[in-house]
Formats: structure tokens, sequence, C-alpha cells
């Protein structure tokens, strides 16, 4: 495939037109049509649902319209499969990065083309464009070391850099910030930029609004499969863009005060995990959500994991509270924690979270399964069926049927079957780590509403680990924030407090300011 | 959206295939020979192949439970050999009663699927490379005691076991269907059962809801050693001695069994009602091989390419395969292109 020249300026560098694709039982995209113009950053938003994969799945060659065209350079253009992207110079960089972590970084780089001959691969030429294509990039990357032993962002790097290597014109980025610090993020930024000053085009997806205002140029809304607005960033205000989203405005999430503190049920002395956590202590009081904010990487995620009996702490200790006050506890086994009544919500639903293969009420009833069993023997499905439906109802999980399998829920959906574990086998203190990541703006009100309604009426205390600032000062009655496996502050959220005042404690030194990688 | 599509067509694959597929394919083939000979009918044929087939099946069961965790068992044949071999020696050479004697060397086959369990669960090796090993081990200790020699002069009272019949139904058979019946309930209605599902489904989320996962690891290489040197026994019993080679042949037969009964290799996914039917099958073929007057050298043959036709079969179900696509006319998306995780946050 030969390099196109833009015929004029105008011609959009790539157009889809009237796209349209249907899986059973669902329009995934409903004549979708946009374009984008050479040195464009375009924004892709939408809910889980909207059709933005999709789309760009059938641009990448991945899935096949039913209808429509795809135009590149203004010439209709065939898309089989992602080779033929490659050839017409289209590039992506997934949310979950496709290298292969055992190779090195030049083997991945120029995976499927390694310079050479059939027999002989050259492996000077592939490191020297390896190490050039890293070197445009700024990536500081040793093209002979494995990609398993380099951090997110350094793979992300890597990923661009196979792109790039094809000589991409138009990249597109699926949620390209998840796992990345704030500075890292930054960079990033300046990387895309530098594409765009280049001529390139960009796609953008992303959940983070704060994102996609600071970087893109232009913002295409779907919802539902269908295009529901194209916007100039610069004259759109964020509220505008969730109201097209959401269909209708949604209220901000707004506070609900707890009532006075009760008495302590958890409190962690001096906790720590040598490389993961140091001398953490907080206490969590009844019926309240105490918060977690820090950056990735600031050991939150291990230090409720710790909490919750899957890893042993070196140093330190936890108590819970009991009838008659607190009790040093010690977990060898999540099923430990659990039988104390601290019970976990992981972040990665899909790897630690769901059992894709079952139906949603034994995903549901998986830790109750003893309780629900006749002398703890066999399981007595009448009782079990019963009480799932009324757990099922009580927290709204949007299902056909107990027995649908619950990879084909949506990812709020599952969120909610997954908290509802623990309603089956009651706990009394839930801790939940990035309990809304990933899910759509409508879906994490209802979550916010039903850890609410599970103090209130099931007596529990509510942990809750967030990298989105926003989602703490929205629900939290007290935020701990952590930096680097420390402690470093605590925050009454109030009506004059901001981003910033969590931020100062979180990035402790990092200079505050420009995009706070907040999600809306 | 995708996957909704994706997984409610597996969903429905699951409901109305699972084990309605290889049910399909032994009705079939026992149409076909009926047709074709006139003495698969008879009911000394019969017996003889549900014999048969009630060997390996019930080796099958316990390497149903090893699949479903994820994990694999490739000790049973030898496992059940050194049983069979160390029962009859405690007849013979301990001059034990027959009762006895079973009950300890299906304790000493228990024991040694335990170890198999210590190890994958305790010391995290492969389960594939520690019953490999292990297996070694166990044929090894067969050749060592016996030195090839076969252990005779049972007594008549264990005989009787494996010869016997009640109701003219050999009791291998029973204690075949009995161990279907028992390990079914056991996987269908308990926490237990289920936990191996979810084990195998997703170990790490297993543990986070308070399974312990390398409990019932354990146990379930306990009980395929437990039902490996059971069926040794008895099949030792069939043949009124303790012949070295006993189980030697049973390990491709037995994960035969469970792939085409509908058992994934990759664990959480299969039952023990389709392996019962995947046992008949392979008993079934193995016996229209011989009816139809094929040499019985071309058995292996048949039933390798049986077992190929078995997954392209279940392979072209899947709707997005790519060759089902071309049979179509339609083009698919090709597999393993899309990004790895693409499934759970397609929109």
């Amino acid at each position: 495939m030969s390099r196109q020249a833009p015929v004029n300026a105008q011609t959009p560098a790539l157009e889809v037109v009237s796209i349209s694709k249907r899986f059973p039982g669902s329009q995934a995209l409903d004549r979708v049509s946009l374009a984008i113009r050479r040195g464009e950053i375009r924004a892709l938003v939408g809910e889980n649902g909207a059709g933005k994969s999709t789309l760009m799945n059938i641009v990448m060659g991945l899935l096949h319209p039913d209808t429509g065209t795809i135009l590149r350079h203004g010439r209709a253009v065939d898309i089989p499969d992602p080779l033929a992207a490659q050839a017409l110079r289209l590039g992506m960089v997934p949310q979950e990065l496709n290298l292969v972590p055992n190779l090195t970084v030049a083997e991945n780089i120029n995976l499927g083309a390694l310079p050479g001959s059939r027999l002989r691969v050259d492996w000077p030429a592939a490191h020297r464009r390896a190490a050039d294509i890293l070197r445009r990039i700024g990536g500081n990357i040793d093209s002979r070391q494995r990609v398993a032993a380099l951090s997110m962002a350094q793979r992300q790097l890597v990923q661009i850099s196979r792109a790039l290597v094809f000589g991409a014109e138009i990249m597109i980025f699926d949620e390209p910030t998840a796992s990345l610090t704030h500075a890292e993020t930054e960079r990033l930024f300046g990387l895309i930029r530098d594409f765009r000053a280049a001529g390139g085009s960009v796609f953008y997806i992303s959940h983070r609004l704060e994102e996609i205002r600071d970087l893109t140029d232009t913002i295409t809304v779907l919802r539902d499969g269908r295009k529901v607005a194209d916007l100039e960033t610069a004259s759109t205000s964020i509220a505008t863009i969730i109201s097209h989203m959401a269909g209708r405005e949604v209220e901000s999430a707004h506070r609900q005060t707890a009532g006075p503190a009760g008495r302590p049920v958890v409190r962690v002395e001096n906790l720590t995990r040598n490389g993961e956590f140091e001398d953490v202590s907080f206490t969590l009081h009844e019926g309240e959500i105490l918060g977690f904010a820090g950056l990735v990487g600031a050991g939150r995620t291990e230090l409720m994991r710790c909490l919750c009996g899957d890893s042993r702490p070196d140093d330190g200790r936890v108590m819970v509270g009991l009838d008659g006050g607190l009790e040093a506890v010690s977990f060898s086994h999540p099923a430990d924690a659990i039988r104390a009544g601290i019970s976990y919500v992981p972040e990665e639903r899909r790897n630690l979270g769901i059992f894709p293969q079952l139906g949603v009420m034994e995903n549901m009833a998986m830790p109750a399964l003893r309780a629900f069993s006749r002398l703890g023997l066999t399981l007595d499905r009448t009782r079990l069926r019963r009480a799932a439906a009324g757990a099922v109802r009580d927290v709204g999980v949007k299902t056909s049927g107990l027995d649908q399998c619950i990879a084909t829920l949506s990812g709020g959906n599952q969120q909610k079957a997954i908290i509802a574990r623990w309603i089956l086998r009651p706990c009394r203190v839930l801790v939940l780590d990035e309990p809304t990541r990933g899910i759509d703006v409508n879906a994490k009100g209802e979550i916010y509403h039903l850890l609410r309604s599970l103090i209130r009426d099931r007596g529990m205390s509510v942990i809750v680990v967030s990298s989105e600032l926003q989602e703490l000062l929205d629900v939290a009655d007290r935020i701990v924030v952590m930096h680097e496996g420390r402690v470093r502050g605590e925050v009454i959220p109030g009506s004059d407090t901001t981003q910033e005042d969590i931020l100062r404690h979180a990035l402790d030194g990092e200079a505050v300011g420009g995009s706070t990688g907040e999600r809306v | 959206m995708n996957d909704d599509n994706q997984a409610a067509g597996r969903l429905h694959r699951i409901i109305a295939f699972r084990e309605s597929g290889i049910l399909l394919g032994l009705v079939a083939l026992c149409l076909l020979l009926c047709l074709f000979t006139d003495t698969f009918l008879s009911r000394y044929n019969l017996a003889t192949v549900a014999r048969q087939a009630s060997f390996v099946g019930i080796v099958a069961f316990g390497q149903t439970l090893a699949l479903l965790t994820g994990g694999i068992d490739l000790s049973v044949g030898s496992l059940a050999g050194l049983s069979a071999i160390l029962c009859t020696l405690l007849m013979t050479k301990a001059a034990l009663p027959a009762e006895a004697a079973i009950v300890l060397g299906v304790g000493i086959g228990t024991g040694l699927g335990l170890l198999n369990g210590l190890l994958v669960a305790k010391m995290r090796i492969n389960p594939f490379i520690v019953t490999l090993a292990t297996g070694e081990i166990f044929a090894g200790a067969i050749l060592v005691i016996t030195e090839g020699y076969p252990v005779l002069g049972l007594p008549s009272s264990f005989r009787s076991i494996g010869q016997g019949a009640v109701a003219s139904v050999p009791i291998p058979i029973l204690f075949m269907l009995l161990a279907a019946v028992a390990l079914s309930y056991l996987l269908r209605n308990t926490p237990f059962g289920r936990g191996i599902y979810a084990i195998g489904g997703n170990r790490n989320a297993s543990r986070l809801v308070g399974i312990r996962v390398d409990r019932s690891v354990i146990a379930v290489y306990a009980l395929s050693g437990l039902l490996a040197s059971f069926a040794g026994i008895l099949y030792a019993s069939r043949i009124n001695a303790g012949q070295a080679t006993i189980g030697a042949s049973w390990v491709m037969p037995c994960i035969t069994a469970a792939i085409i009964g509908g058992t994934s290799l990759s664990g959480g996914e299969g039952s023990i009602v389709g392996t019962l039917l995947g046992s008949l099958f392979m008993g079934v073929l193995a016996n229209g091989i011989v009816l139809v007057g094929v040499t019985s050298y071309w058995e292996r043959i048949i039933i390798g390419m049986v077992v190929i036709l078995a997954m392209i079969i279940d392979v072209l179900r899947n709707p997005l395969h790519p060759l089902r696509g071309l049979l179509a006319g339609f083009r698919h998306r090709p597999p393993g292109r899309h990004a790895p995780g693409e499934r759970d946050r397609i929109s």
C-alpha cells in the first residue's frame, strides 16, 4: 500500500460513513458516521456499551460492519483484518496491551516484521529500528530488555512504538491512562501532542473527562450505538459532555452526611509489609465510609489485601471490634478475614472478582455456600434461590435470570452482583477497591447509593479505595491519603474541600496543577 | 455486546450441547452397530462392553475432577496398577482377607493421590509435571516389587467382586454407576463440588471469596487416587491376578473420555455425566471395531481420529470460529487477533 498524500486539506484522513453493526440481542452501532482530519485529536466518549470499542475494532479490522463504508483520504477501503489496517497506517494502543512479556522490547516492536531473511533474523537491525523509534518518542528503554521487566508506562511506550514502526498516521488510544501515574500521563499527552503536530490523527477513548478537556480538539459522544453529538472541545463544558452521554442531566452524587461516628470496628496499628506499605495506622468506625486516596503505586491495594487476609503483614497488628471491645486478629487466608467479618471486593473484576463460566446466583453465593447447605454439606437450592433473588432485587442487578452467565452482564451489574456476595454472606466491614472502575456514570451513582444502604440497613462499615478524587469527596466520611506506602494525611470532606486538598498529600513534592488525573 | 453475544452463545452451547453432543454420538454409534452387526445388541456383548468401559470410566471420573480444577492427573494408570499389586500382595503374602486388603489398597491409592495433591497445591509444581513424575515412580515401583511376574493365588472371595454380577449386571458396572451418581451429586450439590468449578474458573477469585483452594485441590487429587486405585483393584479381581500391566494403558483413554464428554482442559467446565458417556462411547467404539471385523490393530488410529473429529465439531460450534465463517460465506474476526481482555469491556 503506497503512502497517500491528502488530496487536499479538507479531505478527512479517515471517515466512517453510516456504520451499523448488530450483535445478537443488541444494535451495537446504528448508522454512525464520523471523520477525523490530519492533526486532530478526537475524543470518543460514551458510557460502557455505547459502541466506542466496537467502532474502533471495526476500524482496526477486528470486527466487520453489517453496513457502512470506511474512507481513507476520501477513498473507500476494505479492512478485513488487522494487517490491512496496518497497511492503511492505522495503529491502536488497546487498554489491555497486547505485548508478549517473555520477548524483548525489540522483538515486540518488530513483531510480525522482524528484519532479515526467512532463515536468519537481522538482530542488529531489529535493535537499531526499535532503539530509533524509542528515542523518537523519548522512551528511555533498553531494546534488549524483556517486556515483563517493564513498568506499565514503559510497556505502553513499547506498544506505541510498535504502531509507529509500521508508520501509523492514525492512532487509537483506548483508556491509555488507566494505570499511569500523573507524571506518566503528562508525558503521554506530550507524546500525543507531538504526534498531532507531525500531522497524525488520534482517536482518544477515555472515561476521564478532565483529560479529554485538556488533550483533545473535538469530541464525539456515542450513546446506545448512535452518535449523539459532535462537539468542539474548546467550547464544551464537562457538564455538557455528561448530559450528552447520559441523555439527561445527571445530578452530581450529593453527599449524605453520616451520623456521629460509632464505635471503632477495625483498628490498624503500625501495619507494615516490606516493600508494599509501612507503618500504616487508621481506625474505621461503625457506620462510616472511610476513603483511601493516593496515586497508583501508593500501596493502597496491597494494604487492603493484607487487611483482608490475602497476605500476611511483616509488622503491626489489626484489631477487630467485637461486642466487648477491640481484639487483635491475625489472618492467614481470606477465609479467616471473612469469618472475622471483613470482606473484600477487589479492583480487577475480571481477574479477581467474577467466575466467568458461572451464573449470577452462583457468583453471588460462592462465599455463602456452606451457610446455604443442610448440615454444611448439601446445598439447599430452594433457600439459596430465594435469598439470591432478594439480594438481586436489593442491589438492583439487571439480569434476565439468576442463572444468566455473569460474563454477559455489564460491568456495573457484575460489580453489584459481587457486592451482593456480602449480603448473602453478611459481613461487618466491606472493603472495596476501585469499586466504580470501568463503570458508567449512572451505575456509579447506583453503587454509591448501594454503599449507603448497606450501612443504613445492614449495619456495615465501608472502606473505599479510589483513584477518583471526586468520588471520594462525594462518598467518604473521612479520607486517608497515602503516598509511597505511607499514610500522608487525613482529610475530612466538607463543602469547601477540594481535590487539591487531597492531592497536596498524595503528590508529596510533585507539582500540583494541570490535569489532576481525576475521572468524572 | 460482542461478548454478550459470545457468552450467550457459549451459554447456549453449554446448556444445549455439553452432554447431549456426546449422547447423540453414542446413540448414533449404537444404531450403526445395530444395523451392521447382529451381535452388538446381545446381552453378553453389551455386558462385556459396559464392563470394559467401567474400569477406565471410574478412573476417568477422578481425571474429570482434576481437569475441572484446571489440573491433570497423569499418574492414575500406574497408581491403579501399584495399588492393585499391593492389594493382591496383602492377600497372598500377608494373608489378609479380601475386604481388608481392598480397603488398605484403596487407602494406599488415596495416600498416593494425596501426595500428588500436596506437591501440586503446597509446592506449587505444575500438575502435569508432578503426576508425570509420580506416575513414573509408581510404574517403576510395580516393576521393582513384581519383577514383572503376576501375583497369583488369590482367595476366591476376591475374585467374586470383579467377576460377579447382581441381577445379571456385572458388579464393576454397578460400581461405576454408583461412583457416577455419588460424584455427580458431590459436584452439583455440595459446597466442595461448586468450589471445584470455581477454582477451575478463576483460582484467584476463589481464594478471595474464602475458598480454601489448596485443601480442595489436595482433596481432588486424593479422590482421583482413590478412584484409580479402586478401579485397579477391581480389575485385578476381574482377572483374578495382580498383573504388572494393570492400568498401564488407562491414562490416555481416561483423559479422552473426559474430553469428548465435554470437560475443558483449561478447567471450570465439564461433568461426570459427560465423562460417563465419553467412557461408554470409547468402549462401544472399541467393541464396534472388533464386531465389524476390522483388526483391532486399527483401534488406536480410529480412536485418535474420532477425538480429533469430536474436537472439530466442538470448535465449529463456536460462532466466532473462522472456518465456520468461511463455511457460512461470511467473514468473521480471526481468533486471537483481538486485544486480550477485550471480552469484558468491549462497548
